[in-house]
């Protein structure tokens, strides 16, 4: 605490005029948050740019790509089974399941070779390791968060079906993000220190797409399953996504205090792993 | 930082005094009391965001916070097996049958005991048996956890009673859990002993409502069939008092016969008039005889006739009007023994239909205080606290690297 010695009129006379003023440590910290938001800022920029390059639609790639994705299946699934899910249109339903499992997966797959695609970056000393994560999970997630608002607005226009509660639904989404984000913390870090992590972990993410419960609800599921698999975090979150969207069209089965000690128990070991590789990649 | 103006004086005037030879040691003991207050380093802040609201909780949770005692009912709400769920609320019901198992009978309204228990009503109800604001403003709550308001509005107490009491619902094995907290174990236990008195209310009322929907219409029928089967006889018995004839068919078999006779007569009159002309004289008297009785047989056939088929009181008109109330008779009897069938299946089917409410577990008269969970409840603040200080240390000192 430099702060409590000095302060502004306190100060030691003596001190020669071209160095700067010791701050204190709350100045210092709203300076480092202005500057992270301009690094994140410009990260995602850059990430953008990298990603989609100027022509062929550029960035409208982004929300294009999960949204085509999405709504391909859920027309081949209301295609196969009509009036499968009873009461909800069956397009929605796998839309609303898939979409979010979409940007979980592409925030988790694309962790692993984040700090190896952005080394570069690491010469500037403003650039850290969690800017990298930050920028490249919020382009994720904003876009899957435009793909739904997308979905949801033009359906509930053509078909008016409204969501049935829609604080829920952003409620756990911002959750399923909080998620994805310490995980990818967690991965990108260990791949960092053990080059397997970058193998098994998109093998890992298809595997646990059907205990992920964002293609089915758990109300169809037998007693002993819907309680094994209520263990997953993953399975809470597509759950309190329906519930929000269809309410009581679907039971839904989850439980918000489980879920939020996994969110905030995976960013503090994310953040605490990042921190802890550090000193291997920045310089 | 905003210290150092008020030190100036004093610092003039122990100056003035002495040759002052450690200023900033005598400057320490005069910072204000925040200053001295505000935490150095991590732990400093540790010390300050995460150990004392823990600290302060779990204080009030030693000495302040009132025992709570917990009474807990088990209801299981049953209709005799192979009743349909009926009705447009087994849409859903319907859809689950495919993988999840049906519903049971009784699901349903298990559901209902389940949402009546948290709803106004019965809390209503139980405002009539008890005054809850007193139950749960008794002397020993203390402050934070008993009802706050005296008097309160419905909508309050309900806020309340539904943080007190809960009723859920097991969909596989239909059972109603219902937790009733309170200051006292016998206000708890009443309490539940009460609600599950009006969850039974509520469930003898649907089956009263079900069998009484499912009667009325029988019984109307049955009372149609009836009125019908008595106008029938009726008309027919005023029809033979009308025509003076027990029954027109027979009294058509006796005209054809007579017709039948006449002319078998006739016809033998014929052939023994022929027989005899063969050997007779015209004028021979007998057959003069003969012809007259020819004569006066188709005479007599021809009003027989005439007075079967034609005219006002013809037989034939008497015989289809006969025949119509009969069938009519016949057709009201049939439908009122078909009504009284279905009135048997219908109170069969209503019999069926029961949903009982059955008591599985009795409301216990608790002995422990199981509330509030003081341990439980102070640890998880604990270790939340300490989590969520930890990522904010973390993004902390993450911001304050891109600032030096």
């Amino acid at each position: 605490m430099s702060a409590a010695t000095g302060g502004p009129g306190g100060l030691p006379k003596g001190l020669p005029d071209g160095m700067p003023a010791p701050r204190s440590q709350f100045e210092q910290t709203m300076e480092g948050l202005r500057v992270q938001g301009r690094v994140i800022h410009a990260l995602l920029l850059r990430e953008l740019q990298t990603r989609f390059g100027r022509g062929h639609l550029g960035f409208l790639w982004l929300f294009l790509e999960p949204l085509l994705l999405a709504s391909a299946i859920g027309i081949l699934k209301s295609l196969f089974s009509p009036g499968g899910t009873g009461a909800v249109p069956t397009f929605l339903f796998v839309v609303v399941g898939y979409a979010p499992y979409f940007a979980f997966r592409a925030i988790i797959n694309r962790a692993t070779t984040a700090f190896q695609a952005n080394m570069t970056l690491m010469y500037h000393r403003q650039v850290r390791l969690l800017d990298i994560m930050v920028a490249r999970n919020l382009l994720e997630m904003s876009a899957v968060t435009c793909v739904l608002l997308l979905v949801i607005a033009s359906t509930s226009w053509l078909t008016s079906f409204a969501p049935h509660n829609l604080p829920t639904m952003m409620l756990a989404l911002l959750l399923l993000f909080g998620f994805a984000n310490g995980l990818a913390l967690l991965i990108a870090a260990g791949a960092a220190r053990w080059e397997v992590v970058d193998r098994i972990v998109p093998p890992m993410t298809y595997i646990s797409l059907p205990f992920s419960g964002a293609l089915f609800a758990l109300h169809y599921l037998p007693r002993g399953w819907r309680e094994l698999l209520l263990w997953n975090p993953q399975v809470h979150m597509h759950e309190m996504l329906r519930d929000g969207m269809f309410g009581d069209l679907i039971p839904a089965y989850y439980s918000t205090p489980y879920l939020l000690a996994w969110v905030l128990g995976l960013n503090l070991l994310g953040l605490a792993a990042v921190r802890a590789v550090r000193t291997r990649l920045e310089f | 930082m905003k210290l150092s103006p008020p030190i100036r004086p004093s610092e003039a005037a122990t100056t003035s005094g002495m040759d002052a030879p450690l200023p900033q040691a005598r400057q320490r003991p005069k910072r204000s009391l925040l200053a001295r207050l505000r935490p150095k380093g991590v732990l400093g802040w540790y010390v300050l965001l995460v150990l004392l609201p823990t600290a302060i909780v779990a204080g009030y949770y030693m000495t302040y916070a009132a025992d709570m005692y917990e009474a807990e009912a088990r209801i299981l709400v049953r209709g005799r097996p192979g009743a349909s769920g009926g009705g447009g609320a087994g849409g859903i019901a319907s859809i689950l049958g495919g993988s999840a198992g049906a519903l049971r009978p009784g699901a349903e309204e298990a559901q209902a005991v389940t949402s009546f228990v948290d709803s106004l009503d019965a809390v209503a109800g139980l405002s009539r048996q008890f005054n809850l604001a007193e139950i749960w403003r008794r002397p020993e709550a203390d402050r934070f956890s008993r009802l706050w308001y005296e008097e309160p509005e419905a909508e309050r107490l309900l806020r309340y009673y539904r943080r007190r009491v809960t009723a859920t619902f097991d969909l596989e094995t239909s059972i109603v859990t219902l937790k009733v907290l309170a200051f006292r174990p016998e206000d708890a236990r009443g309490i539940a002993e009460a609600l599950l008195g009006l969850s039974e209310d509520l469930v003898n009322r649907f089956s009263a409502r079900t069998s009484e929907d499912t009667l009325r219409v029988g019984r109307e029928e049955v009372a149609i069939a009836e009125r019908r089967v008595v106008e029938a006889r009726a008309a027919l018995t005023a029809f033979r008092e009308r025509e003076q004839t027990l029954d027109p068919t027979a009294a058509v078999g006796s005209a054809v016969q007579t017709i039948g006779r006449l002319e078998a007569t006739l016809s033998a009159a014929r052939t023994e008039l022929q027989e005899k002309q063969a050997f007779m004289r015209r004028d021979n008297p007998q057959i003069q005889v003969l012809n007259n009785r020819i004569a006066a047989l188709q005479a007599q056939i021809a009003t027989e006739r005439q007075r079967r088929t034609s005219g006002e009181e013809t037989l034939t008109q008497q015989l289809s009007g006969y025949e119509r109330l009969q069938l009519e008779r016949e057709f009201a009897e049939r439908v009122y023994s078909s009504a009284i069938g279905s009135m048997e299946a219908a109170r069969a089917d209503a019999q069926r239909q029961q949903v009982f409410l059955m008591r599985v577990v009795e409301p216990n008269m608790p002995e422990r205080a199981t509330f509030p969970k003081a341990m439980f409840n102070t640890i998880t603040l604990l270790v939340a606290l300490t989590v969520l200080f930890a990522i904010g240390w973390l993004i902390m000192a993450g911001a304050r690297e891109h600032a030096s």
